[in-house]
């Protein structure tokens, strides 16, 4: 805490400032002038102290829109009440704001009835990150011809840094189609692997296989094509062209390192 | 990366808006039709385009290569007891070198305290440490961008007791010791003096107009503290209303045309509805300039 | 499998790959999803919001209540399969103390 100032005595200061601002019950700070009558200006401050929680709230609403959805606004609000309190925003860009809501999501007892709650949030903010990532220039088709005999299997293929894989125990991908195709049919069995990509300015997602999926993860973390094939796995009816095709329709290939 | 070498960067003594990303569109179809787009001008708030890439920039890119861009921040904390983070100074430095603003501001606020980040803009004591620190500040940041910002009065919804001078010599007192020039929000005065029972006609009256380089105008909610006093609330979120339009129209008729913004953040209107706030200002400059107002820019 | 048989075979599916970008893409809706939405943005802006003097000021949330707090959204229409779903059941179990 910082020393009194001013020749006040008592929680004044941006300390006091902040304090009161995060906890609903704390009395306005001691430099706050009162009211014409000399009672606290609290309804004054509650100004300050609900714009703070519901621009937050706001935020994450529409970073999480599905979740949202899911669980109603009054859920929803209270929740993210809750995360605005325990975890304010680090840096001042909303964009980046809530990018631990999922692992909130995953402690906060109440929502352990949808447990599918905390996937849908990784899903939403891969998916924002995606919207936000840096611009690349899509390999084109002609690298590709390029990789001929022993080249292709120790290529890299550089992914766009768009690119985001959700792997999830729980039909992630299709509870998020049903919510926005407001589609009743029923959910697949078991999880589902999410691709997302942003081609060009527009984000889109690709339901995986499970070999597919650990191919891609396997190009992100660098390894080379005849590599990440085999991660893949014999099993799961990965295919390797059906993949390589997948990558370059959605252009989440950014480059091809040989 | 576009280069804006060959467009206009100044921003004129007209109206503008602040940009929102639903309205690209529509703005980019009107073309040169000024019926359909009468703002000469756009304002962005900074942090919406610290990202690394996508819609965002593609968006502004394509505003700023047919029209002249102002940026203004919200999250730089020039008020913060803490100090400035130097990772936020040189995002808005890079802001700024991309896109080439012919004005660049912040506020008169704080809004970051050690790691928090509060996504407001709170409220400063008016005393002379408030004062030194916040010339600080903006010597650092001007230093940094390489040019002169200006600082924006605010709407404050609490007094402190600790307080030792107005509002008024406190802003006049930035601007001569930082060299800083001031934006004026207009809806601001009146939501400040409202909410403080001070006249918002004495305080324009004594308002450093000199100094002003840009003025906002925008819309605020009516709401009562807890002794039915009225508690205005600058919610961006409607049309400016008539009494603060007034103000404006005395205001300019002292300084001539300026910069003027139209801000609307919530319930964000359609295009057309926009354009017409942006209409009404225009027509405020006009008829100012038509009466042989002083053209000067700030 | 050995190392030039492996080589061929990677060689081979990059080839079988840039056959089927040639074809329309036959990836179903049901594969791929397309949003346009600006919402993803997140936006900084310098206005209070709406009804903040009195909207939230309850201080009775999450904090001491879990127990009354369920979720009302469109999860209670989204079945799994093995029959959990979101329930309107009040959790009982894991309450603060």
């Amino acid at each position: 805490m910082s020393a009194p100032r001013d020749g006040l005595d008592g929680r004044h200061g941006q300390d006091a400032f902040v304090s009161a601002l995060l906890e609903p019950e704390a009395a306005v700070p001691d430099d706050i002038a009162p009211l014409r009558d000399g009672t606290p200006a609290n309804k004054r401050f509650t100004v300050y102290r609900n714009n703070v929680v519901l621009s937050l709230t706001d935020n994450l609403r529409a970073a999480f829109p599905t979740v949202a959805a899911l669980v109603g606004d009054a859920f929803f609000n209270a929740m993210a009440g809750v995360y605005v309190r325990e975890h304010p925003p680090t840096t001042p860009l909303m964009m980046d704001y809530g990018s631990d809501f999922a692992i909130f999501i995953e402690g906060f007892p109440p929502s352990a009835s949808v447990p599918y709650l905390a996937d849908m949030a990784r899903l939403e903010d891969a998916r924002r990150q995606a919207y936000h990532a840096a611009d690349a220039v899509p390999a084109p088709q002609a690298a590709f011809q390029r990789l001929q005999g022993a080249d292709a299997e120790v290529a890299r293929l550089v992914l766009h840094p768009a690119v985001r894989l959700i792997s999830s125990r729980f039909p992630v991908f299709s509870i998020w189609q049903r919510h926005h195709d407001d589609d009743a049919r029923a959910l697949p069995d078991g999880g589902e692997d999410v691709l997302v990509v942003r081609p060009q300015l527009d984000v889109e997602m690709y339901l995986l296989g499970a070999g597919e999926a650990r191919f891609i993860a396997a190009l992100g973390q660098g390894k080379r094509l005849g590599e990440a094939a085999r991660d893949a796995g014999p099993n799961d009816g990965f295919d390797l062209a059906a993949a390589i095709a997948r990558l370059i329709r959605a252009q989440a290939v950014s480059a091809i390192e040989v | 990366m576009t280069c804006f070498a060959d467009t206009p960067s100044t921003i004129p003594a007209a109206a503008g808006v602040g940009l929102k990303g639903q309205h690209v569109a529509d703005i980019l179809a009107a073309g040169e039709d000024a019926d359909a787009q009468p703002a000469r001008w756009f304002e962005v708030h900074a942090e919406n385009y610290m990202g690394a890439g996508g819609r965002p920039h593609a968006n502004l890119t394509a505003i700023r290569e047919r029209f002249p861009v102002s940026v203004h921040g919200v999250g730089l904390s020039i008020g913060a007891e803490r100090g400035l983070d130097p990772d936020h100074v040189a995002r808005l430095a890079e802001v700024v070198k991309r896109y080439e603003p012919g004005l660049v501001s912040e506020h008169l606020a704080w809004s970051t305290h050690d790691t928090h980040y509060l996504n407001d803009l709170l409220p400063v004591p008016y005393t002379q440490a408030t004062l030194d620190r916040v010339v600080s500040h903006i010597g650092h940041v001007q230093d940094a961008l390489q040019r002169p910002i200006l600082l924006e009065n605010p709407s404050t919804y609490v007094r402190f007791e600790t307080s030792t001078m107005s509002e008024l010599d406190f802003l006049a007192q930035i601007a001569e010791r930082s060299g800083c020039g001031l934006l004026l929000d207009v809806n601001n005065v009146f939501v400040s003096a409202t909410n403080h029972g001070y006249s918002p006609d004495d305080y324009l009256d004594a308002f450093p107009l000199d100094a002003v380089g840009e003025i906002h105008l925008g819309g605020h909610a009516e709401d009562a503290d807890d002794l039915g006093d009225p508690l205005l609330i600058d919610s961006h979120d409607r049309e400016v209303i008539d009494p603060v339009w007034t103000l404006y129209e005395r205001v300019v008729a002292r300084t001539g045309p300026r910069p003027t913004l139209i801000e609307w953040d919530n319930d964000v209107p359609d295009w057309a509805t926009l354009a017409d706030e942006v209409r009404h200002a225009a027509t405020v400059i006009a008829r100012t300039a038509g009466e042989g107002g002083d053209v000067r820019a700030a | 499998m050995n190392k030039t048989v492996q080589a061929v075979a990677v060689a081979g599916a990059v080839s079988a790959a840039l056959a089927m970008t040639g074809v329309v893409d036959t990836a179903s809706a049901q594969e791929r999803e397309k949003c346009y939405g600006v919402s993803l943005a997140g936006q900084n802006d310098c206005a209070a919001g709406e009804g903040t003097s009195c909207a939230g000021t309850s201080t009775v949330d999450y904090q001491g209540n879990a127990w009354k707090l369920v979720p009302k959204g469109t999860c209670l229409t989204m079945e799994l399969p093995d029959d959990r779903k979101g329930s309107l059941e009040p959790l009982d179990r894991d309450n603060p103390a």
